[in-house]
């Protein structure tokens, strides 16, 4: 897997104006990410040569930071809030829906490769528990029936 | 003009945030104005320093205080950097001020980049934050049209680059030392202090982290008056506050308060939080995040601000207030907090890193009724030994957000020890959504 | 540098400004536990073992990261800070193994000595220790995961003192772990210290593992006889055999650091071509023989020479490997027989190795420096091998004295070197040079560097010690032993033993901590 010539002249004009090249590396790595759906060795290979770190170096980071993906995951990553307010509003129960409507347990992918559960800590939309994130997009006061429909909406607009 | 002492005009929501336009026909960059004509930065800093305003990230530390420690006549570049990694659970006030009104957020930024000579202000944003990326940068981007940024802004020899930088999915990256780890592109591990920030920051240089709120708190103090802004609150509490309400209320929200607003009027007073749902039995509130020291109902009717509630063993910390009724088992709520600190420990040092696996464990088990006669006291007495032992303020936040459930629900503890059971049913979603 | 005045536990004491400490404790005497401290490295504060209380701090502070300050008043052994150290040892063994009776660091581990000096004797841990994986991260280093303490020792010394960065800490929370990629396992010259400074079990040496409890082992403070740094050495042996090599900490010379190149230069002076006794040759052929007749034939060489050609057709070549005493020794035996030229065989060259704060030499011999020093206090001036060699083709050289002491795979013996022209060739040396000894009329068989003791000069000028800690091999002596002997069977030779005295010390014993080596 490898950059398009566009992100790599973005990650160009970012190490342009860094102050030291790993300053813009987490947002190099999420726009590979946003790229390529995944960090894979390789390209994780050519991205510390790029920022001048060895690949022990890059491992670290990679996998510190847990929105960072070292395998594939599906077109649109859910990730479901289970700190404690959205604990309290059920989400555990939405996750246990979810798993169940997309066949995978958490952090799992499903089979059509469309859908990543995860259940992960707070999100900061905690007035709005239980709440989500689809890729970029908040859902919140979410019900069984409500987490169905969105389900549906992604499977309508991506077939 | 003037601006009036509010942080968030309500008309502005993250569908609609106030922009450039609208922030300067509220007095916005009026403050910018001021301070870059006056040109005197030890004015500026007396101006904060007399407002009282106080960090809003969690500790309260006075915030002119906190640039006072860079140096004055730096011999190279210094840096801001904003902390606006907010991830602590219940909390989600800074993601309100920047997807709402990001210009009063950039212009304290500027504000305050200004009094301590920074070059560059580093925003490190969470990720999970997508709508605060794109509102804040399309800010930053206007502002540099309206020459508010880059160099020689609004005609000054001074030039500053504001970048957003990401954090991502790291509880730790908030921690002001772990931020600038952070920043720096490596692994969220707390750096020991001193040396402290403001000696060796980012890239070894001077640096401030300030949270987004205490920032968006400069142009008022500037623009709205520091005498008004002193008069608001009591103490070192003065200035507008927003409180972020979760949980059992009838109206989870956030609300800007004056801290004069006690914890009860925030759970029960129509104009916030509306009361428990369903008028249930309150059991329990967390006023200042999973940190902070659990509250019970007797002891909710004190000023939500920082001297209030140090008084009484907790603290406002980022004014995240989790009210928990009747129905909720307190060691459920102690076990989610135990797993959140367990996944979110970086796990540099060893009382967190163990201890936070441990209280995990114990906790798990009581909860699936395999607890044992001695697990409470042991819980008790490990998590003490976290407090005061750790590289950041991770370890208190432990034994503080912890160990005060198992103090105060002692009894719940010791029922699930003795019916080898949780009594309580199971979390679940609601069936409609709720009104 | 102006110095501060601090109290620890009642104790006045000075210190440097800017110092840290920690240090300032240790060094006067006042023990402070610490894993993750290390002297040479930054101090990331992560082990939390080293708190102390000092008046006017509300919590504990970590002694390795406090800059002392004039007045300080320091408390080290309160109840806080026991408690805190027994408390911070039961946080490390919830996840620890506790599998001692098979791990190799037991013995040494400075984790058990903690949990013996400062934990307590039972765990309150019921519940279930995270499994982590054993790896192989280098040719020679492997690592126990599970022991690991998290201390990051190893991955600081691979990035503040190698450069090259080849382990990192990943994952996070009780799930770290030390990681190197697959394509650049830890495989450097200086890769060993990995070992030495990981203060627990977790990282091994794969050439020592599982071969010797380290309570049977005997420790010899020693010299490193592979370079002309001569660092400071540990020779750990048993049954008479080397076991491993280990750095002793010696700041003017080698820090507290060695290279894997004198880590296992053991094994090439036990390459199996040792000589492991002396020889004569008969009917052109190199027979095994006694001392005595050995010494007695080298010492009727010599003399027949001196007697019959003169003294100007004898040649000594000394050797880098020598000690001062034995090159002493060399030079005084041999001019008081009126020979007085001497050349110094030229050690094996190698690029030179620079690391922060620690350095590879290039020439690979110990005491070049020492050896010149010997020869010039008597009096003699020093011919290049190769200027020998040219006096030997011209036939003014005729008898050859030459000592050698390398190991097997390092040549220092000219390859046109003219042995063939010689008419008498004695060779001292502990293993045969191709060629070159098969041209020698006697072979006298001498000891390893790690069979001898003396002292030797570094290329900084720095005198250290080498101390014997193996009996040579077979019947092999060490080259003051052969000198001493072959005086004694040369006429005339008696006389220049006056007032030498062997160079043998108290055979100093050692104890050996990992990265807190101190004197026994």
């Amino acid at each position: 897997m490898k950059l398009s010539e566009q992100t790599s002249q973005r990650i160009d004009a970012l190490l342009a104006q860094a102050v030291r090249p790993r300053e813009v590396l987490l947002v190099a790595l999420e726009l590979a990410q946003k790229e390529c759906n995944y960090i894979s060795p390789e390209l994780a290979a050519s991205l510390a040569e790029r920022f001048g770190m060895t690949q022990a170096d890059m491992e670290d980071v990679l996998t510190f930071y847990t929105v960072l993906h070292r395998a594939p995951v599906g077109r649109h990553v859910i990730r479901v809030c289970g700190t404690l307010p959205c604990a309290m509003a059920g989400s555990d129960g939405l996750v246990e829906h979810l798993s169940r409507e997309l066949g995978v347990e958490p952090g799992g992918t499903t089979s059509d490769g469309l859908f990543t559960l995860h259940q992960v800590e707070c999100l900061g939309l905690c007035e709005q528990a239980p709440a989500m994130l689809v890729d970029d997009q908040p859902y919140g006061k979410l019900t069984l029936q409500r987490v169905s429909e969105i389900l549906q909406d992604y499977r309508r607009r991506s077939s | 003009m003037t601006m009036q002492l509010q942080l968030i005009p309500p008309q502005y929501t993250v569908q609609s945030p106030e922009m450039l336009e609208a922030y300067r026909k509220r007095g916005g960059y009026s403050a910018l104005e001021q301070v870059l004509g006056r040109n005197d930065r030890k004015w500026m800093l007396d101006e904060v320093k007399r407002s009282g305003l106080s960090g809003r990230g969690g500790a309260g530390f006075s915030a002119a205080m906190k640039w006072s420690f860079m140096p004055a006549e730096p011999s190279g570049p210094s840096y801001l950097c904003v902390n606006a990694d907010e991830s602590e659970p219940g909390t989600f006030k800074d993601r309100h001020l920047m997807e709402r009104v990001p210009h009063l957020v950039l212009e304290g930024i500027i504000l305050a980049a200004w009094a301590m000579r920074a070059e560059r202000a580093f925003i490190l944003l969470r990720y999970e934050y997508p709508n605060c990326r794109r509102i804040l940068q399309q800010a930053i981007d206007e502002a540099r049209e309206a020459g508010l940024l880059g160099q020689g802004l609004m005609g000054t020899d001074w030039s500053l680059e504001v970048v957003i930088r990401l954090g991502a999915g790291t509880y730790i990256s908030g921690e002001e030392m772990a931020l600038l780890e952070t920043v720096e592109g490596n692994r969220a591990w707390p750096r020991q202090k001193p040396p402290f920030p403001a000696q060796r920051g980012v890239f070894g240089r001077p640096t401030t982290v300030n949270n987004v709120e205490t920032l968006a708190c400069v142009p008022l103090v500037i623009a709205a008056g520091v005498d008004e802004f002193a008069a608001m609150g009591s103490g070192k509490s003065t200035g507008p506050k927003l409180y972020c309400v979760s949980g059992h209320v009838k109206r989870p929200g956030l609300y800007e308060a004056p801290m004069t607003v006690t914890l009860k009027e925030l759970i029960y007073d129509p104009r916030f939080g509306g009361g428990i749902r369903g008028d249930r039995v309150l059991k329990a509130v967390i006023p200042g995040g999973s940190s902070a020291p659990v509250l019970r109902p007797d002891e909710i009717d004190v000023p939500a601000n920082f001297e209030s509630l140090a008084k009484i063993g907790s603290m406002l910390g980022s004014a995240a207030i989790i009210v928990m009724d009747e129905t909720v088992c307190m060691v459920r709520a102690a076990q989610n907090t135990a797993h959140f600190f367990d996944h979110e420990t970086c796990g540099e040092c060893t009382p967190c890193r163990e201890g936070c696996h441990w209280m995990r464990q114990i906790l798990d088990r009581i909860e699936n009724g395999r607890g044992m006669e001695g697990d409470i006291d042991l819980m008790s007495d490990r998590l003490a030994a976290i407090e005061g032992q750790t590289i950041c303020p991770f370890g208190e936040a432990v034994t503080w957000g912890l160990g005060s459930i198992v103090e105060k629900f002692r009894d719940e503890f010791q029922e699930h020890i003795r019916l080898g059971r949780c009594k309580y049913e199971a979390w679940q979603p609601a069936k409609e959504q709720m009104a | 540098m102006s110095e501060v005045s601090i109290n620890i536990d009642g104790r006045e004491l000075k210190a440097a400004e800017g110092a840290i400490l920690l240090d300032v404790a240790l060094a006067a005497g006042i023990y402070i536990p610490h894993f993750c401290s290390h002297p040479l490295l930054s101090r990331p504060a992560n082990c939390r073992m080293c708190l102390v209380e000092v008046e006017g701090a509300p919590k504990l502070v970590p002694s390795c990261m406090m800059v002392v300050k004039d007045g300080m008043v320091v408390r080290s052994n309160t109840p806080r800070v026991l408690e805190s150290h027994r408390s911070v040892m039961e946080f490390y063994l919830t996840n620890h193994p506790l599998d001692c009776p098979v791990c190799d660091q037991s013995g040494e581990c400075v984790l058990q000595n903690y949990s013996w000096a400062f934990g307590s004797a039972a765990s309150r841990f019921e519940d279930v220790k995270v499994k982590q994986e054993y790896k192989e991260v280098g040719p020679d280093i492997v690592l126990y995961q599970d022991r690991c303490i998290m201390c990051t020792r190893c991955v600081r010394f691979l990035r503040e003192i190698t450069g090259t960065r080849e382990l990192s800490v990943i994952k996070r929370g009780v799930y770290n772990e030390i990681h190197a990629d697959a394509d650049k396992p830890v495989d450097n010259p200086l890769a060993g210290n990995v070992v030495d400074i990981c203060p627990v079990g977790a990282l091994l040496s794969r050439d020592f593992l599982f071969k010797c409890r380290v309570w049977w082992l005997k420790s010899t403070a020693s010299t490193c006889a592979l370079c002309a740094r001569a660092c400071s050495i540990s020779v750990d042996t048993n049954s008479g055999q080397i076991m491993r090599l280990k750095p002793r900490e010696n700041a003017s010379v080698n820090g507290t650091w060695i290279c894997d190149y004198g880590r296992f230069a053991f094994k090439d002076w036990q390459h199996d071509q040792r000589l492991a006794g002396p020889a004569v040759r008969r009917d052109g052929q190199l027979i095994g023989t006694s001392w005595d007749e050995s010494l007695q034939a080298a010492g009727n060489a010599l003399r027949m020479a001196l007697d019959q050609d003169g003294p100007s057709t004898v040649a000594v070549a000394a050797s880098p490997w020598l000690t001062c005493e034995e090159a002493l020794l060399l030079g005084k035996l041999m001019t008081s027989f009126g020979v007085t030229t001497f050349t110094i065989w030229d050690a094996p060259q190698h690029e030179r190795l620079q690391f922060n704060g620690f350095a590879i030499s290039q020439e690979k011999a110990w005491n070049r420096r020492g050896v010149e020093k010997a020869l010039g206090d008597v009096g003699l001036s020093i011919i290049k091998p190769g200027r020998l060699a040219g006096m030997i083709n011209e036939g003014r050289v005729t008898t050859f004295y030459a000592t050698g002491g390398a190991a097997f795979s390092q040549s220092f013996v000219p390859e046109d070197f003219p042995a063939g022209r010689l008419r008498q060739l004695i060779v001292q040396d502990c293993f045969p040079r191709g060629e070159f000894t098969q041209h020698a009329a006697v072979v006298l068989a001498g000891a390893s560097p790690y069979e001898k003791s003396g002292t030797v000069i570094n290329e900084d000028g720095v005198e250290q010690e080498v101390n014997q800690a193996l009996e040579p091999i077979g019947q092999a002596r060490s080259d003051w032993e052969i000198l001493r002997d072959l005086a004694q069977h040369v006429a005339g030779g008696q006389a220049a033993m006056a007032g030498t005295a062997p160079p043998e010390r108290p055979g100093r014993r050692w104890k050996y901590t990992r990265g807190n080596s101190e004197n026994e």
